[in-house]
């Protein structure tokens, strides 16, 4: 691959790695550094990239498992009782704030998932990958992968419509 | 789009069934207007993700940053990756070195005592010849050791060298003798 087959097929692809990223380690330096790692990696396997079906394939498969390393590390070194300190705190009331809240909760939800979950819900509702290609990257089968993302997708509903009676009793 | 067909693409979609054309068919369902109050719950959903498609990317000075890394720094990357190879390389040739060295010193899988006689009561004679000659052997060793005691005889002879020491211990009284003699030749001197 020449610098300009680079600049033209792994490039353009960085928001998606980059999203998925930050969708696992959840630190926008962190998934940044993992994005440009990964680019790297992908330049130096130059020869190699022949044998995968397609690059962005390989590389959204490294960013899932470089990402996925880093956090394992990171869990190791210290305690995920900060956790919560990501949590934004939901707009203030507007004509819509309903949504706007709910969008954050949303998030917060999800990112709050298992790992497996997390990661195939964002492939799949975030970025509009295929099931085909959610293979490719996650090296699950079909049938797991549409199980998964149905448990993610319930997961995610159930808790929303938790929140939801919760400010219903509140208000 | 009516309800009913909303509700089964819905539970489709809590199924992991749908397909991409369909989610999208929802999206605009739900980011549209009139909704019905019991489906407001989850459209939120579908509009969070619409809306973060759109944020969470990297801009120019990324795409810069990687070029010039790729440049300056790839043949760092390629080196450490090297590096750690030579390193793995050099383990298991070491590893495989000292597994032949002991192998061909001390094989413990071959069974090397192995018998060249079938009949074992031939073995039995032969060994019992072989024990026979190298008792006999070791007899004879210890007979001429007896000479030694020879030895331990003219040791004791020897001890009897301890009267001549005593006779020159005498002798030197033979010293006072000589003093005298030097006085009486020269009495000038004390």
């Amino acid at each position: 691959m020449t610098l300009n087959e680079f600049k033209i097929e792994v490039l353009p692809l960085k928001n998606k790695m980059y999203r998925l990223a930050l969708r696992i380690l959840n630190d926008d330096e962190e998934a940044k550094d993992t994005t440009q790692e990964v680019m790297l990696r992908i330049w130096s396997r130059n020869d190699e990239l022949s044998n995968y079906r397609s690059v962005e394939a390989f590389a959204m498969t490294m960013t899932r498992n470089l990402s996925l390393d880093k956090i394992k590390s990171k869990r190791w070194q210290e305690s995920s009782l900060d956790n919560d300190t990501n949590y934004t705190q939901p707009p203030a009331r507007s004509e819509n704030y309903e949504t706007k809240e709910m969008v954050e909760h949303a998030r917060k939800i999800i990112d709050d998932l298992p790992e497996q979950q997390k990661i195939i819900i964002h492939l799949r509702d975030f970025e509009g990958y295929e099931f085909e290609e959610i293979a490719d990257i996650t090296d699950l089968s079909l049938n797991n992968i549409r199980v998964i993302l149905s448990r993610a997708r319930k997961n995610v509903r159930d808790k929303l419509l938790k929140i939801q009676k919760y400010e219903y009793s509140q208000n | 789009m009516n309800t009913l067909k909303i509700e089964k693409l819905l539970e489709k979609f809590y199924n992991g069934e749908t397909t991409l054309q369909e989610e999208q068919e929802l999206r605009q369902y739900f980011c549209g207007e009139n909704i019905p109050p019991h489906l407001r719950s989850v459209y939120s959903q579908f509009f969070c993700i619409e809306k973060s498609k759109e944020e969470d990317t990297l801009d120019d000075s990324f795409d810069d940053e990687v070029l010039g890394k790729l440049k300056e720094g790839d043949s760092d990357y390629i080196r450490i990756k090297r590096k750690s190879l030579f390193y793995s390389v050099a383990g298991i040739a070491a590893t495989i070195l000292i597994l032949i060295s002991v192998f061909t010193k001390f094989n413990p899988f071959s069974n090397k005592i192995e018998s060249t006689l079938s009949n074992p009561e031939v073995a039995y004679n032969e060994a019992k010849k072989i024990l026979l000659y190298v008792s006999g052997n070791l007899n004879k060793g210890t007979d001429q050791l007896n000479t030694l005691a020879k030895f331990d005889q003219s040791f004791s002879d020897v001890s009897s060298i301890s009267k001549f020491d005593d006779g020159l211990n005498q002798a030197s009284k033979i010293e006072k003798y000589n003093k005298i003699d030097q006085i009486i030749k020269n009495p000038a001197r004390p």
